[in-house]
């Protein structure tokens, strides 16, 4: 009892603390304040216990597809929030930041972070209300907070290692984590729509359980870090990609189209008397 | 990194966390392969007991539905707990493996009794067997948990003890004023920051020492070369009069040694403003009527470049001397004339506000962009350097004697757009002495 509520709670909450690690490290970048976490933590919180309250209603919708659809909707939200970030970050100037630019970032940390963590949330919170009056629960609660513990601190431990290298180091860094967050997003929804044939079920395109199974602890990692599939199918592989390309291409955008706004002359005078 | 307390302490917390709490599930995985040993080793006791009694009946098990075994011997079945099927549980081999019935998965271990020819087979439902197992494990695992909090306290309370000198060390660094360069007077016992105290204190020693050179040299400069300028100045003149013809060529000499000696003045007003040469006592000063004095000593400047100049003000009084509000006053109103275009306007206003006199300068020059308002105070500075386009001479000294003069009163200073299309406003705060209720302008 206890393993498995580690490894489910350690999955959910890996993937969301490392997305909040690089966001925060691209934070530092772009000089916003930070008070975008603690909101989009508190707000999210508080719609995935609302939804996993309603989660029997919700469940229903569109013939018994509510759940899988809500959650590929979440998905996409983010990995199309993460490739504005990425664009945003890339026409900051970070020795004098554009405060309506940076207040844009904030939103879209918002965004991304509150999809992240109802979406995370209400999983953990339908899982844990499971057993909330079993005998089990103590087993289960303790294993939860066993993986949402190990699951912060290598969150922590990321970010941390992220803001050590220095600033070109860690936007490249950043950007590849965040296109291959936008890649696993998109391909995940896929994949929940796949369940409930919205999408054509195909055959893997290859077969790599037996060199990482995704259930080890590497396989999770690897599955919370850039998405890793041992089986993914060939509308999976595509969405990733296509993920991918989004945020790079929002990345590279600025430099090929530049802002065409030209800074004015500034008239100078002395010091003088 | 904005906090090395909150990186220091998060960072210890996560990497105790995840060895801890690795630890802990491997100790849990390790707990529960024990406690299965020692039930394992428990059902063997049980099947040699039973072997000893030679149960030949069915026998009924007393408060206990999660243990059942069988007899068997030459292929029947002789012997048996109530709750145990008629079908061999497991096989009749010797050790332990698992088989369903009754609806639940059973521990079997199989035992045979070389005696009297008897095969022993003792089940424990796994279920029930797994729960105690892990209840006892959950035992292991638990303070980890419950402990982390206490433990992040501790971390907590522990890391800022450590910091505690280095923050003291800040504090004595931040409170330092920015003309104070006597030595840090902190005592540290860490070796880390010693170093650091001693290497800062040697450090200030150095600039003091050096400072004190280099307003020493300018200062000295300054006075041997006005005796020089003025005999300059009294033989041009006289060299003048003698060739009328030459005047042209003679006025360009007076205009340049008129300028070497108003740098040579802005150098010796700078350092006899320095505090630590600053010995005049201050007075009850009128800042209005030195203001208006100023502007009046001043006006023909103003009329030359057709500039408006306005001024708004009550009597306002500030502890002070002469001398240096004279200069703050005339340097601030030169910049202004200097930069403001022909035809432009300045305005100077002094007011009351609360407890504190403000002296505002602003005028509709071209104004100065932001990134240059922090340089703009410093000696010899002027925006462009090279590429200053204004036409004006000057030696970039004039905003820097006003900072110093400020810092002597404690006004502060500040640097805002004008309330014209362009130009810059200077505003200076200073601390009020009497208040005042007269109201005047002049223009």
């Amino acid at each position: 009892m206890l393993p498995n509520a580690v490894i489910l709670i350690l999955q959910e909450t890996l993937e969301a603390a490392l997305l909040i690690g690089v966001l925060l490290a691209v934070s530092t970048r772009v000089h916003d304040s930070k008070r975008w976490l603690p909101i989009a933590l508190i707000s999210g919180g508080c719609v995935a216990a609302i939804l996993a309250n309603q989660m029997g209603i919700i469940s229903e919708w569109f013939d018994y597809a509510g759940q899988e659809l809500l959650n590929a909707l979440f998905q996409t939200i983010i990995c199309l929030t993460i490739a504005l970030a990425v664009w945003l970050t890339a026409t900051i100037d970070p020795l004098n930041p554009q405060p309506g630019k940076v207040a844009a970032f904030s939103h879209c940390a918002i965004i991304i972070i509150f999809c992240a963590v109802v979406r995370e949330g209400q999983e953990i919170i339908l899982y844990l209300s499971g057993f909330m009056y079993t005998e089990n629960f103590q087993k289960v609660l303790t294993g939860g907070a066993l993986g949402f513990s190990i699951g912060a601190s290598i969150g922590i431990l990321f970010f941390y290692s992220l803001v050590d290298h220095a600033g070109r180091e860690r936007r490249t860094a950043c950007l590849v984590l965040l296109a291959l967050f936008a890649g696993n997003m998109l391909s995940q929804s896929t994949l929940l729509l796949m369940q409930i044939d919205w999408l054509t079920q195909s055959p893997p395109i290859w077969n790599t359980s037996t060199l990482v199974a995704e259930t080890s602890i590497f396989g999770q990692l690897l599955y919370a870090l850039v998405g890793y599939e041992a089986t993914p199918s060939p509308i999976q592989a595509a969405a990733y990609i296509l993920g991918v390309t989004l945020v790079t291409g929002a990345n590279l955008m600025p430099r090929y189209y530049p802002d065409k706004k030209k800074q004015q002359v500034q008239p100078v005078r002395g010091n003088d008397a | 990194m904005k906090s090395i307390r909150v990186f220091l302490v998060t960072v210890i917390l996560a990497v105790v966390t995840l060895f801890s709490f690795i630890s802990a599930l491997r100790g849990y995985e390790t707990s529960l392969q024990e406690v299965e040993r020692m039930f394992d080793s428990q059902l063997v006791e049980k099947a040699k007991l039973i072997a000893n009694i030679n149960v030949q009946s069915i026998v009924r098990n007393v408060d206990s539905s999660d243990t059942a075994f069988q007899v068997w011997q030459g292929g029947n079945l002789i012997g048996s707990s109530d709750n145990a099927s008629q079908t061999i549980l497991g096989k009749l081999q010797p050790g332990f493996r698992y088989h369903n019935f009754e609806g639940y998965r059973w521990r079997t271990y199989s035992y045979y009794n070389t005696i009297n020819a008897q095969w022993i087979i003792v089940a424990a439902r796994q279920d029930i067997r797994f729960s105690l197992a892990e209840n006892i494990a959950l035992k292991a695992v638990l303070p980890a948990v419950i402990g982390l909090p206490i433990l992040a306290v501790l971390i907590w309370i522990v890391v800022s003890r450590g910091l505690h000198p280095m923050r003291r060390l800040a504090h004595e660094l931040g409170d330092k004023q920015a003309n104070d360069l006597s030595p840090l007077s902190i005592a540290v016992n860490s070796q880390e920051l010693a170093q650091i105290v001693s290497s800062s204190n040697d450090l200030l020693a150095r600039l003091k020492s050096s400072l004190l050179r280099e307003k020493q040299f300018a200062s000295d400069a300054a006075h041997e070369l006005r005796t020089p300028i003025s005999s300059l100045k009294v033989q041009l003149y006289n060299i003048s009069q003698e060739q009328p013809e030459r005047n042209k060529a003679f006025g360009e000499l007076q205009k340049i040694t008129h300028q070497l000696e108003h740098v040579v003045e802005q150098i010796l007003a700078l350092y006899r403003t320095s505090p630590d040469e600053y010995h005049t006592r201050f007075e009850a000063i009128d800042l209005t009527s030195l203001a208006q004095q100023v502007i009046a000593e001043e006006y023909d400047n103003y009329e030359r470049k057709n500039q408006q100049i306005e001024f708004f003000g009550q009597r306002q009084l500030i502890l002070g001397d002469k001398f240096s509000l004279t200069t703050l006053i005339q340097n601030l109103l030169s910049n202004a004339n200097k930069y403001t275009p022909n035809g432009g306007h300045i305005i100077v206003k002094i007011k009351r506000e609360n407890d504190q006199v403000v002296l505002l300068v602003e005028d509709s020059g071209p104004g100065i962009p932001i990134h240059e308002h922090e340089r703009l105070f410093q000696r010899f500075y002027r925006v462009g350097g090279d590429r200053h386009t204004s036409g004006e001479s000057g030696c970039g000294l004039g905003l820097a004697i006003v900072k110093r003069i400020a810092e002597l009163y404690n006004a502060e200073i500040t640097l805002e757009p004008s309330s014209f299309a362009s130009g810059t406003a200077f505003t200076l705060h200073f601390s009020a002495i009497i208040p005042v209720t007269l109201d005047s302008k002049q223009s």
